[in-house]
């Protein structure tokens, strides 16, 4: 009889609103937050303990090191080489938003086919990172005299008369850095593009049309109406590309596997946590890596919001005037 | 009226030198484009023709040369042999077992902090927060040790789990997006007698389908061009789209010729949801990119 | 409305493209478990208990796990095996990878690592036992077979039997060389330097490739010829004992590594375009004679030999060109890789039989042209040109010394069997490439010696 009571009020309790929502609550969560703990906030943790250890991947041996793993890596000089590797993708990152704002605004302006050059341009991002690097893999090939033929760069060049030029090579780590930073802003400036249209095109034609009158040329048009009305896209846009150039993988791993050169942070991350077995070393540059991805994250949640908020107030003035 | 054909007569009357940049610019337009479009193309082309070419030809014809005949088998022996068929299937499994995954997770999780608000939601809202610092790349020399320790190691299980709980990419979206939908919806189903269990499936899901269609397009792209995690985490014997094609390169003899006409194969699908769906990937992957 | 056509636009995309893959992905590994059961153990927990315990039960099926690809892909291992499958009714199920101590030691992560498997290189001696059965002791497997020292822990319990055992030289073809006017095999660096500027001028062939687009383990051969270069079978124990320098002026890595470095240094006698050199089109390059040589150790010289077609007999081998104080050329002989049973077999005594059987009856060795690893096999025949050289395997280590070496190379990070892209090799091999000069090869076993040493006094003490 007891537990009959006591079992009613809560059968009652739980058909009640406040009762759905608790074991919606504990339903719709519990999957999703113990994912977040595993995967997520365990290994976080593990990682910062870790980085402290010296330890294998296998967690056999495991003896604690204090801050050795850090003073490593702030004292030998490969480690920290692989950051200047980093420099190389920054810049190209600069100069792939000059040239998406530039193709942006084209396409943006009274174009014809806008769709298909929009397309065509963008498709890169689409394609699959493996197949890119291999395309380029090719497309760098020096060639071998009777043997190999050249890539397909040297062989477009050669109809112009030029020698075949070794582009990926230890002689010069700055021409095989710029050919797989090309290949970066080949792969992901499209993107860009598209960010850049939306942005533009979200500027009140009314501006333009003042513009017109006033006579400006598109340089001048560009100056005053486009460039301060996407500042906040393009603040964006450079910090997720300080983010990119420091968490590069893909393509240097595929095309030249960090050799000549051409490695950079992540790359050395893993090779020291699955090759070379020392996962206490690979948890401390990984700790490194997070910190300044937290900075730079931070940064821009800070910048952002505010910018952002302009862009939604604009685009909400926009949208009464309409 | 008067005004206005003063405007216009303006606008005539500097017709002549406007005319002529115009043009100029007109043709530094198309130019650039055009360039462009050349830079996009000539890698491509080279794969291309290269894929029709047999190993005599690709050792022989400059890259951009067109095949001296043209092979098919190329597609053939890359497709079974090569394995680019198991490579798309087991792409294929991943990622809609992936995308239910986190449709079902991503719109839940999504409902319950947005819409009940407590100390608790307000918590875990944090905490999911807080996971978007969290660089994935560098997190996985750790998270590899879980994974076995789970004896998710070399299943498929190991790449889906990732897909699904650490995408909180998707979550944000939802919870954007049910900030649009008004409560007052949910209160208009409350007063018809609904259980939240009933206003989730028929008001809310029904409402969040731009946000899941926006995630699917992410989540596509995003899991038929990983590399890093299949790499890691996957036995060679079960190889999705990105791993099969490395395995041309890495180790065995690279015979290019093959190696071609696999990027094609792998390419198509991909090409041929970008043509189905493009207004809608813009849009999706741009929205998906300024929620980051 | 709109968003409605758009989901279900999505959907059905995905769905065809899934209901694709599922039939595909279904027929695929049908296919593949018709050849063989699949993998991820679930062949071994089905086949449960051991063959002994239900002897008319389902096959056992032991996996073994190699890095042989190619004999898996031709089939030669799995013809090879059929004697000892019969005898024992069981199903030996070889699984390869090209990147074996990669994709292994990930694989030993779990308790899944195949029944039998080649012991990868980065697992140090003392943790052997935490994932291997021993064989025995160290007196027993000597006596049966070579390089029983191999794989063995401080307590003299050896846990892999060598599948074979490589003597180290050069690959060179015979044809080239001859067709230069080269008479006598060259006996010292410079010697071998002049040999290869003279194939340059006299012959279309590219005098020494170096394989630099598979470097994580093509640098390691020239590594090989440290102890065949040092003459000396005690020399990386004198090493240690005597606390020399790695890269001391005399000894074997000095030697070894400066020819490298000159050789790198030398344009003209390699290959223009090191980033996109080609491991297996090579085989095929070196028997037609546009490659002139190679340094690998003895086990490729069958899989070159395969690729020769009609120029079988121009594959050549010659020793190390070093010779010692003693007038004499040396050449080491050493063990490839060692075959391990794991801990977490269900099959252990029939794994173990199968390893042994590997190592003295399969016939494997012999067909690679690889010294046997039973005491009483013979040198192969490719291993001519080493008449006048004395041949030696390395003497082990003192019991205070066992397993030392390999702690002390990993602690200091000078990673001397380590092919990642910040190893000394790699730096040494792009700093001549880049044509760097003397002082950075300097700099480097400058740097190397300094990371040794302070490891060493951690480990052995001052």
């Amino acid at each position: 009889m007891k537990t009959k009571r006591k079992h009613a009020p809560f059968k009652k309790w739980i058909k009640t609103y406040e009762g759905q929502k608790f074991y919606i609550s504990v339903l719709f969560l519990l999957i999703p937050v113990l994912l977040l703990a595993v995967f997520t906030f365990v290994p976080a943790v593990n990682m910062i303990v870790y980085s402290f250890q010296d330890r294998d991947k296998y967690g056999a041996n495991v003896s604690w090191v204090g801050i050795q793993n850090y003073k490593t890596i702030f004292t030998d000089t490969s480690i920290l080489s692989t950051f200047k590797n980093s420099l190389y993708y920054l810049c190209g990152s600069f100069i792939q938003q000059v040239i998406a704002l530039l193709v942006a605004s084209i396409l943006c302006s009274k174009i014809r086919a806008k769709g298909l050059f929009k397309g065509i341009l963008f498709f890169p991002y689409l394609m699959n990172g493996v197949a890119v690097s291999i395309i380029f893999k090719k497309f760098f090939v020096k060639g071998e005299r009777g043997i190999v033929p050249e890539g397909t760069l040297n062989s477009v060049l050669s109809v112009f008369g030029i020698e075949p030029i070794k582009w990926i090579s230890a002689e010069s780590p700055l021409l095989a850095n710029i050919c797989l930073v090309f290949v970066s802003i080949w792969r992901y400036v499209g993107f860009d593009i598209i960010m850049y249209i939306g942005a533009i095109n979200s500027i009140s034609p009314d501006l333009y049309e003042a513009a017109d009158l006033d006579g400006a040329n598109p340089w001048q048009r560009f100056k005053y109406i486009v460039f301060p009305s996407i500042k906040p896209i393009i603040s964006l846009q450079l910090i997720l590309a300080v983010k990119g150039a420091i968490s590069v993988f893909e393509i240097p791993y595929i095309i030249t596997g960090g050799t000549m050169n051409t490695s950079t942070f992540v790359i050395d991350t893993i090779n020291t946590a699955f090759s070379k077995n020392k996962v206490g070393l690979a948890s401390a540059m990984a700790v490194i890596l997070l910190v300044i991805i937290i900075i730079v994250t931070l940064l821009q949640k800070y910048f952002f919001r505010e910018d952002g908020s302009k862009l939604r107030q604009r685009r909400k003035t926009r949208e009464g005037k309409r | 009226m008067k005004e206005r054909s003063n405007v216009r007569h303006s606008v005539i009357r500097q017709e002549k030198p406007i005319y002529w940049s115009r043009i100029i610019v007109k043709t530094f337009s198309y130019l650039v484009l055009a360039i462009g479009c050349i830079m996009v193309f000539i890698p491509i082309a080279a794969v291309i023709f290269g894929a029709f070419k047999d190993s005599k030809d690709v050792a022989n014809t400059g890259a951009l040369e067109l095949p001296t005949h043209w092979v098919f088998d190329n597609f053939k022996t890359a497709f079974i042999d090569g394995k680019v068929l198991k490579g798309l299937g087991n792409t294929a499994i991943i990622i809609v077992v992936s995308c239910v995954g986190t449709i079902m997770t991503g719109t839940m999780t999504a409902f319950v902090i947005q819409r009940f608000d407590g100390k608790m939601t307000r918590f875990i809202k944090a905490a999911f927060l807080l996971a978007t610092l969290l660089p994935n790349i560098s997190m996985q020399v750790t998270v590899f040790q879980i994974m076995y320790k789970l004896g998710l190691y070399r299943t498929f299980a190991a790449p889906i789990v990732l897909y699904v709980g650490t995408d909180i990419i998707s979550i944000y979206i939802f919870m954007q997006f049910l900030s649009q939908i008004p409560t007052s919806l949910d209160e208009s189903g409350i007063i018809d007698g609904a259980s939240y269990p009933r206003i989730y499936f028929s008001i809310i899901l029904p409402n969040l389908k731009p946000a899941i269609a926006t995630v699917l397009i992410i989540k596509f792209v995003g899991i038929y061009n990983d590399f890093y995690t299949p790499n890691l985490y996957m036995s060679e014997d079960d190889p999705v789209v990105s791993t099969v094609l490395y395995s041309f390169i890495s180790g065995k003899r690279t015979q290019w010729e093959i190696v071609f006409a696999g990027i094609i194969l792998c390419i198509i699908p991909t090409l041929i949801m970008f043509l189905t769906l493009q207004k809608y990937i813009y849009n999706g992957l741009v929205s998906g990119a300024v929620k980051e | 409305m709109k968003t409605g056509k758009l989901l279900s636009a999505v959907l059905a995309a995905i769905m065809s493209v899934s209901t694709m893959g599922l039939l595909t992905g279904c027929g695929g590994s049908d296919s593949g478990s018709s050849a063989a059961p699949s993998g991820n153990g679930g062949a071994e927990s089905k086949a449960g208990s051991s063959e002994a315990a239900e002897p008319s039960g389902e096959k056992v099926t032991l996996e073994v796990l190699t890095n042989r690809t190619d004999r898996v892909q031709d089939g030669s291992l799995d013809k090879l095996t059929d004697p000892f499958e019969e005898a024992n009714n069981c199903e030996i199920k070889y699984v390869a990878y090209e990147d074996y101590a990669g994709s292994v030691s990930t694989r030993m992560g779990t308790d899944d690592y195949g029944d039998v498997l080649c012991i990868p290189d980065d697992v140090a001696l003392a943790d052997l036992k935490n994932f291997f059965e021993p064989f025995g002791t160290y007196d027993d497997i000597s006596a049966k077979y070579r390089w029983a020292d191999a794989k063995m822990d401080a307590d003299k319990n050896v846990y892999g039997i060598s599948t074979g055992g490589n003597a180290v030289g050069i690959l060179y073809n015979k044809k080239v060389w001859s067709d230069a006017g080269i008479t006598a095999m060259p006996k010292t660096p410079d010697e071998f330097i002049t040999d290869l500027k003279q194939i340059k001028e006299k012959t279309e062939a590219i005098p020494l490739y170096t394989e630099y687009a598979a470097a994580d383990w093509t640098l390691n051969q020239w590594g090989n010829l440290v102890n065949s270069a040092s003459g000396n079978p005690n020399y990386e124990n004198d090493i240690l004992e005597k606390k020399l320098d790695l890269f001391a002026k005399d000894g074997g890595y000095y030697q070894t590594y400066k020819l490298m470095f000159d050789i790198f240094s030398t344009p003209g006698i390699l290959e223009e375009d090191h980033a996109n050199t080609d491991w297996e089109s090579s085989k095929v390059w070196f028997g037609e004679g546009k490659i002139a040589t190679l340094v690998m150790g003895s086990w490729a010289i069958s899989q070159f030999q395969e690729n020769a077609g009609d120029n079988v007999a121009d594959i050549g081998y010659m020793p190390a060109p070093f010779t010692a104080a003693d007038g004499k050329q040396y050449a080491e002989t050493s063990s490839d890789f060692c075959m391990g049973v794991s801990k977490h077999s269900k099959n252990v005594d029939l794994a173990k039989k199968f390893v042994e059987w590997f190592a003295s009856e399969s016939g494997f060795a012999q067909k690679e042209g690889m010294i046997g690893s039973a005491l009483n096999s013979q040198m192969p025949d490719n291993l001519s040109a080493f008449q006048d050289t004395v041949t030696f395997s390395k003497t082990s280590a003192p019991d205070n010394l066992i397993g030392k070496w390999d702690e002390i190379d990993k602690e200091s990070g000078v990673g001397i069997w380590d092919g990642s892209n910040d190893n000394f090799k790699l730096k040494m091999a792009e700093a001549a490439f880049a044509g760097k000069g003397e002082s950075e090869f300097e700099a480097i076993i400058k740097e190397a010696n300094e990371k040794w040493a302070a490891a060493r006094d951690k480990i052995l003490g001052k």
